[in-house]
């Protein structure tokens, strides 16, 4: 039972992808329920699943795709089913699921020649999407693993890609395969180090392996810090991070299911499923540590400066995936993932639930700008509270989903401080720091978005506008808000609006699980004093933000200098600093290349017939025809052999 | 009842067919193609059913073997095993596509020449390279290694693009720079393999294996071994031999590329598997460091000069020299996981790179050039079924996991790092080949950011002044296709089977046993 449920959150959305291909290429109307379907069957299969593990054991083998021979050695490419990957998949069904409902609304009919909405290949590649990070967080076996994850990069490429007619969505698409690739280089050689020194990539044997001991340290080292280089990848987190706020050029739903359950919790769940391997290396829990509070800081800062609302979020992401990582990251035994999931699951409720929001907002108002934005409250007042209690989820207001598990992260660095462990010191201070600045942006999101006056009138869409295409709407949505007609553009498709409401709940009331945490979450709690402390600070800086628009201005980024804002909206530069970097000499050194593989290895190539030619021309002139000429030649010839052959003698 | 008779007859079968073409005059160059691809299937069929036998029984091989020229003690020695199966299959698969290929297909060459003369051609490159694959008896491989680069000869010269720069010139260039690079790599094989024989007196692999180089010294093994390999080594290609490749590859066409990537490459790399790794341990253990560095320039090298390219065809040629690095770094690490990659890689390569050009092959029949700049932005739009083949392709030649390519490279870094006899470059070599993967990438992606992403390019979509258009792929097109995309995608979700086949055989040539 429990083998089948797990099966079929993989096999479900694969088949709904498949078929919606297959039949796509005609556009029908039912093609979107293929992927509906897919994902709703998904859901109820990981509700199953979990069900059944939280009553039995889990399962660590269930056969798959067969073995591999190596050669002198197999890998059996296996699923496992157990609390961890039971919850997330929950997580990912759930969130897909709402996905795809908002989409066949939001993506509806085929658009205009020249901006087509292409739903079939959307709605297949999200299904491929949610199939690849179910097969993720089943896998037993780490290179089944890796081709969940990669497969997963892929399908990530297609949906930041899905506008390709414009020149930012084709950038994006190839920085955010390219960036992550990178980093997944380093999972392909942990792979690769696993699979020469363990002879088995077997997440249980491994996981076994270092536990007992059986392993080298130095192999279990640099294991550990190549699967983090994939870890910063995939979950966005520095110095990797740069793909995520150019993703946001895809279509809004997207982002909601990369920022929410997928892709970018890929990382810090690869890191809760090895945490045996990784607690037998400190070391590599420590930069874990470091880069997820480098990040955490770093991501709220920039998200404070965003003009906008999408790429804002996005920052937020990073700063919320760094406290994941971060809670993983301080754990001290096998069991302390629990913080880190916690957080992990909440976010993936208040996250959907903002970027969904988000699409709403874009949706009507045409632009993703945050200075088009404004008033939501009075013209959308059910959307603004919506969008409000994702805020207040984000910055972690009691006694919302996001407090607890924000505090419960904050409480296991406290502890891990407390019990002498520096790292611990390192996360608590810049969580707690986070959390003031997480309650600024969330604010000044708010104060914006809902509060603030619209520069422009909300239906005043269509009028002549002058944005630059990359802050226009997407071409896609375009086409779908002209569909409607301008009489309905102050209502919302039910089929958009109802995902909000059903992502709302966990995002209110996540807290509940703690009554009686399952064993995954059994460590998780909240010490008082750091609960206390974490709420007063967000809380602050929630207030200090929405003080702003009684002090004249809505937007409290307007209070930074002008050098450090654009400097926090470019986040730090990082960007650059990678082109310089990367970018431009392996652009440089392919040009060597060519121009080296024609003028130096194939010139000798074609120098042979040239020497040919003169090489015969210069033996020819031996042959001269006359009689004198060749005995003169025979007598040089055995005046040299004589000579030879004395001085051999 | 023995049936032995299959593996002579998976190569004559092809070869006859070959000649009856040539005879018969009177036939259409559609009806030739027929009959082609009639042959071919029944040459699949053939492999299959060889193929199903030999994994059966494991060690126990299919093996003819009967005297030939008994003054020269040549005998043909025929067999197949787990090495060779995967390669006969291969290469009867891809000459069936080919020529179901070539019966809608012509190549569009100024040429006069009979479409029949063409599917003689490949029925003759089908057949030797069967043969190549499975003869057992060294002089045997070389004559079979030699058959094909003739009837190649004429694919290039006589059926290639005469639309290049320099026309006819252009042409005759790349077809006599391939005879002359792999006919002088074959004479330095000859004399290593005339070396062998007067040393040990056999030309028998089997015998050879067994002895596995102690009837040789250490000295006369690196000879040997330095010999044999370069010889192969143009043929694989291994970087800095590999500029008679992008040529040849873009100037045949469709049918030739398509061989040539397919089946031609895979000769070089089988030979060292069969000939230079059992037969010269030692030796080939004292040059493995050398070739492990040039199959890792290789990679990089390749992989570089794609990111510039601008001749998609030529890219995909230069993508080559790339995934047979990976090739060759499996087989220079000489432990059974990096042949394994090796020979994986082999068969994923054939696979992918044959897809490539037919899909790109299409393109330039539709757009007279394979510049990326004349093909033109838009193809998910313009010609979706064109464009998700060709994604496809690139990211299954990118090598990303759950596609074919994937398992092979996989393996070949492992066998890489582990490799005890590339000493200290074991692992700088398995890192740079790394990073390859990720150079791969890169130029993959800038070709689907070109070609498959952005607006359709106006200059081939419909307009009122100019309502013709260009089609999408043809039914035709896409069944000739659709094995290959089945194929990649089985091969990298489900490796089992195929690296079943290719695990005994593997410890067998290196002598190795299961670990428990």
């Amino acid at each position: 039972m429990i083998e089948s449920a797990a099966l079929l959150t993989i096999v479900l959305p694969t088949v709904a992808a498949v078929l919606g291909l297959v039949m796509g290429g005609r556009s029908r109307p039912w093609a979107g329920d293929w992927a509906v379907l897919g994902s709703l069957g998904a859901l109820i299969a990981a509700v199953l699943e979990l069900v059944q593990v939280l009553r039995q054991a889990p399962v660590t083998s269930i056969g798959f795709l067969g073995r591999a021979e190596l050669g002198t050695f197999s890998i059996g490419l296996d699923l496992r089913a157990d609390q961890l990957s039971a919850s997330i998949a929950v997580a990912v069904g759930l969130v897909a699921f709402c996905v795809q409902v908002y989409s066949t609304a939001y993506l509806s009919g085929t658009g205009t020649p020249e901006a087509p909405t292409r739903y079939p290949a959307y709605a297949a590649t999200v299904s491929l999407f949610t199939a690849a990070m179910m097969l993720v967080i089943h896998s037993a076996d780490l290179v089944l693993l890796l081709i969940g994850w990669e497969a997963m990069g892929l399908a990530s490429y297609l949906l930041v890609g899905h506008h390709s007619e414009r020149a930012s969505a084709r950038a994006a698409a190839m920085k955010a395969f390219l960036v992550t690739r990178i980093g997944d280089l380093g999972v392909l050689l942990a792979v690769v180090v696993l699979l020469a020194d363990a002879r088995t990539t077997s997440i249980a044997q491994l996981t076994a392996a270092a536990t007992s001991g059986e392993l080298g340290h130095a192999t279990l080292l640099t294991a550990g810090l190549l699967l983090l280089a994939g870890v910063a990848g995939k979950s966005a987190q520095f110095p990797l991070h740069t793909w995520l706020p150019d993703a946001m050029e895809g279509p809004t739903p997207v982002s909601a299911l990369i920022h929410a359950a997928t892709m970018v919790a890929a990382g810090v769940f690869l890191v809760a499923r090895l945490l045996p391997l990784y607690l037998a290396v400190p070391g590599a829990l420590q930069v874990a540590a470091v880069i997820a509070a480098i990040s955490m800081v770093g991501a709220a800062l920039a998200a404070i400066a965003q003009d906008d609302l999408k790429r804002l979020l996005a920052y937020s992401t990073i700063s919320q995936v760094a406290y994941m990582l971060a809670g993983v990251a301080v754990s001290s035994g096998p069991d302390g993932s629990g913080p880190g999931i916690f957080h992990l699951l909440s976010h993936a409720a208040f996250k959907a639930l903002l970027f969904l929001t988000a699409g709403c907002v874009i949706h009507l108002v045409g632009s993703t700008m945050l200075a088009d934005m404004g008033g939501l409250l009075r013209t959308h007042r059910a959307l603004a509270v919506l969008f409000g209690i994702g805020l207040a989820g984000l910055a972690g207001v009691p006694p919302l989903g996001g407090f607890w598990s924000k505090e419960a992260v904050l409480t296991a660095a406290e502890e891990a401080a407390h019990a002498g462990s520096w790292t611990g010191w390192v996360v608590l201070l810049t969580g707690l720091g986070t959390s003031l600045l997480t309650g600024i942006y969330a604010g000044r999101a708010w104060s914006i978005v809902a509060l603030g006056s619209a520069a422009k009138a909300l239906p005043a869409h269509g009028d002549a506008e002058t944005e630059e295409p990359h802050e226009t709407l997407a071409p896609g949505q375009d086409a779908a808000l002209h569909a409607t007609g301008p009489e309905h553009q102050h209502r919302l498709p039910a089929a958009m609006m109802l995902p909000l409401y059903l992502l709302a709940v966990p995002t209110l009331g996540f807290g509940l699980v703690l009554i009686d945490p399952p064993e995954l979450l059994g460590a998780v709690h909240v010490d008082l004093v750091t609960g206390v402390t974490g709420a007063m600070l967000s809380l602050a800086g929630l207030g200090w933000a929405l003080s702003a628009p009684r002090l004249g201005a809505p937007d409290i980024a307007i209070a930074l200098p002008v050098g450090a804002r654009a400097m926090l909206r470019d986040g730090f530069r990082v960007d650059a600093v990678q082109h310089a970097l990367i970018v431009r000499p392996a652009l440089g050194l392919a040009r060597g290349v060519k121009s080296a593989d024609w003028g130096v290895i194939d010139a000798y190539v074609r120098a042979i017939p040239p020497t040919l030619r003169v090489g015969g021309n210069l033996l020819r002139r031996a042959q001269t025809g006359l009689a004198t000429a060749y005995a003169a030649w025979l007598v040089i010839g055995a005046v040299v052999i004589a000579i030879a052959g004395v001085g051999l003698s | 009842m023995s049936m032995d008779w299959l593996v002579p007859a998976a190569s004559l079968l092809p070869l006859t067919a070959a000649f009856a073409l040539l005879a018969l005059r009177r036939l259409t160059a559609q009806a030739a193609a027929r009959v082609g691809t009639l042959t071919c299937l029944a040459t699949l069929i053939l492999a299959v059913a060889a193929t199903l036998i030999t994994s059966d029984t494991g060690a126990d091989h299919l093996e003819v073997d009967a005297p030939w020229v008994p003054a020269l003690g040549m005998r043909a020695h025929l067999g197949l095993d787990g090495v060779s199966a995967p390669l006969v299959l291969l290469t009867a698969l891809l000459g069936l596509l080919v020529c179901a290929h070539l019966v809608k297909i012509r190549p569009a060459t100024a040429s006069r020449a009979n479409g029949r003369q063409l599917v003689a051609c490949v029925l003759a490159v089908t057949g030797g390279a069967i043969a190549t694959f499975t003869a057992l008896d060294l002089l045997l491989f070389f004559v079979a290694f030699e058959t094909v680069l003739i009837p190649m000869w004429f694919v290039i010269a006589v059926w290639g693009d005469d639309q290049q720069a320099g026309g006819e010139a252009t042409r005759r260039d790349a077809a006599n720079r391939f005879i002359l690079y792999t006919a002088t790599g074959s004479a330095v094989m000859l004399l290593g393999i005339i070396l062998i024989a007067l040393r040990t007196g056999t030309t028998d692999l089997v015998d050879l294996a067994q002895q596995g180089g102690s009837e040789m010294s250490t000295g006369v093994q690196i000879i040997a071994a330095v010999l044999i390999v370069l010889g192969l080594a143009v043929k694989a290609p291994m970087w800095p031999l590999h500029t008679w490749l992008p040529p040849a590859h873009t100037i045949a066409p469709t049918a030739g590329s398509v061989l040539l990537a397919g089946v031609l490459l895979k000769m070089g790399t089988y030979g060292l598997v069969r000939v230079a790794v059992p037969v010269l341990p030692e030796g080939m253990a004292e040059i493995a460091p050398y070739l492990g560095v040039f199959g890792v320039v290789g990679i990089l090298w390749g992989g570089l000069a794609c990111l510039v390219e601008r001749d998609l065809k030529r890219l995909v040629a230069l993508s080559s020299v790339a995934h047979m690095g990976f090739v060759l770094v499996g087989v220079a690490s000489m432990t059974p996981t990096g042949l394994q990659g090796a020979l994986f890689a082999n068969i994923a390569h054939g696979i992918v790179t044959a897809l490539l050009f037919f899909v790109v092959g299409a393109l330039k029949d539709r757009h007279h050039s394979a510049d990326l700049g004349v093909l033109g932005s838009g193809l998910r739009d313009r010609l979706p079924r064109l464009g998700w083949l060709l994604t496809l392709g690139a990211v299954a030649g990118l090598g990303l996991p759950g596609l074919a390519v994937f398992w092979g490279e996989l393996l070949a870094i492992t066998g890489a790092w582990e490799s005890t006899v590339l000493g200290d470059l074991a692992r700088p070599l398995a890192v740079l080949a790394a990073i390859g993967t990720a150079v791969a990438a890169a130029y993959w992606l800038r070709v689907l950011r070109v070609l498959w992403h952005g607006p359709p390019d106006e200059r081939w979509t419909p307009s009122d002044l100019e309502p013709v258009t260009i089609g999408d792929a043809t039914a035709h097109e896409s069944i000739t296709t659709a094995p290959l995309v089945l194929a990649t995608v089985a091969l990298g979700l489900a490796p089992g089977p195929l690296l079943a086949l290719t695990a005994p055989a593997v410890r067998l040539l290196l002598g190795v046993e299961v670990s428990p």
